[in-house]
């Protein structure tokens, strides 16, 4: 009786384990994460010393300007098994859900950083008439549709001073 | 100092002109591919800085339709377990917009443009884990 026992527990275990294991590991490994990447984006963000962006369509400053050319840059953000489950029960409720806005305002911040460093990089002292557009991906899993991936891209002009 | 822009492809080609005396035999160059010979200037404001527009082509557009593949979407579903970013797809949808892109500048250059001013991106998720990338602009002549 008593193998028999252990066997009834440790199915059940086994069935328990695989169907909350993801959402613990991804609660937990999800969490983490998220804040580490927040974390690195904060310091690059302090790292530059002004913010090159503007939405603007003619520089503040008035010099003249001597070169341009097109610049984007794009993150594809995408919500973990754990968000996405508290995004469905709270939406029973209605509200701010609060997870969600973490994820997009990190991939906001990030595709805006790439395009600050892309200018940098290339030389570019400001970027001109910035604009962002955000899109849904997708995701085609064997037929059942798995949503919350967004793409957002951050694309604007890079102008060169004299 | 301004950096030369390449002159407008439909000026380049002019036949030679009927009073001139007839030139001699010359070894043949060796043909450029396209390619290398289209410099064509893109901004997303209404003019290229420090140039001026002569002429207007009319709007140039140029798309294309992307699908993952799906061992990448696999892979995308165990990233999900920790969310953040997802490489893989930042990369295909970067390729896919540079391609929309490029053949934008192709449509420009077959109409003999040297700048594409105020140049736009859409993006439309189609049916069937595929998305659509678009760019439009306006072709112009810039001196």
């Amino acid at each position: 009786m008593a193998e028999d026992t252990i066997a009834i527990l440790l199915i059940w275990g086994f069935i328990l384990a695989s169907s909350l294991g993801p959402f613990l590991f991804s609660w937990v490994v999800g969490n983490w994460h998220q804040k580490r990447i927040i974390e690195r984006l904060l310091e690059r963000e302090a790292a530059l010393p002004r913010d090159n962006l503007s939405t603007m369509k003619t520089p503040l400053s008035g010099k003249d300007i001597t070169g341009s050319q097109l610049l984007m840059a794009n993150v594809v953000s995408a919500p973990s098994h754990w968000q996405l489950f508290i995004a469905r029960i709270k939406s029973i409720f209605g509200g701010n859900i609060k997870h969600l806005d973490l994820m997009l305002d990190w991939g906001r911040s990030e595709s805006l950083q790439r395009l600050r460093e892309q200018a940098s990089e290339l030389g570019f002292d400001d970027i001109i008439n910035l604009r962002m557009e955000t899109s849904t991906i997708s995701m085609n899993n064997g037929g059942q549709k798995k949503g919350g991936s967004v793409e957002i891209l951050a694309y604007g002009t890079g102008i060169k001073y004299q | 100092m301004q950096p030369p822009l390449p002159q407008p492809i439909a000026q380049q080609g002019q036949p030679v002109q009927p009073g001139q005396p007839a030139q001699p035999v010359q070894p043949v160059q060796p043909v450029q591919p396209v390619q290398q010979t289209i410099q064509i200037a893109l901004s997303n404001i209404e003019t290229i800085p420090g140039r001026t527009i002569q002429q207007s082509l009319g709007v140039v557009s140029g798309s294309t339709v992307r699908a993952k593949h799906i061992g990448k979407d696999i892979l995308a579903g165990f990233k999900n377990l920790v969310g953040g970013e997802l490489k893989g797809y930042t990369e295909l949808l970067t390729e896919a917009r540079n391609q929309a892109l490029e053949r934008l500048v192709a449509d420009a250059a077959a109409r003999g443009a040297n700048a594409v001013v105020n140049v736009r991106f859409a993006t439309s998720a189609v049916a069937g884990g595929a998305a659509e990338l678009f760019a439009y602009g306006t072709a112009v002549i810039v001196v």
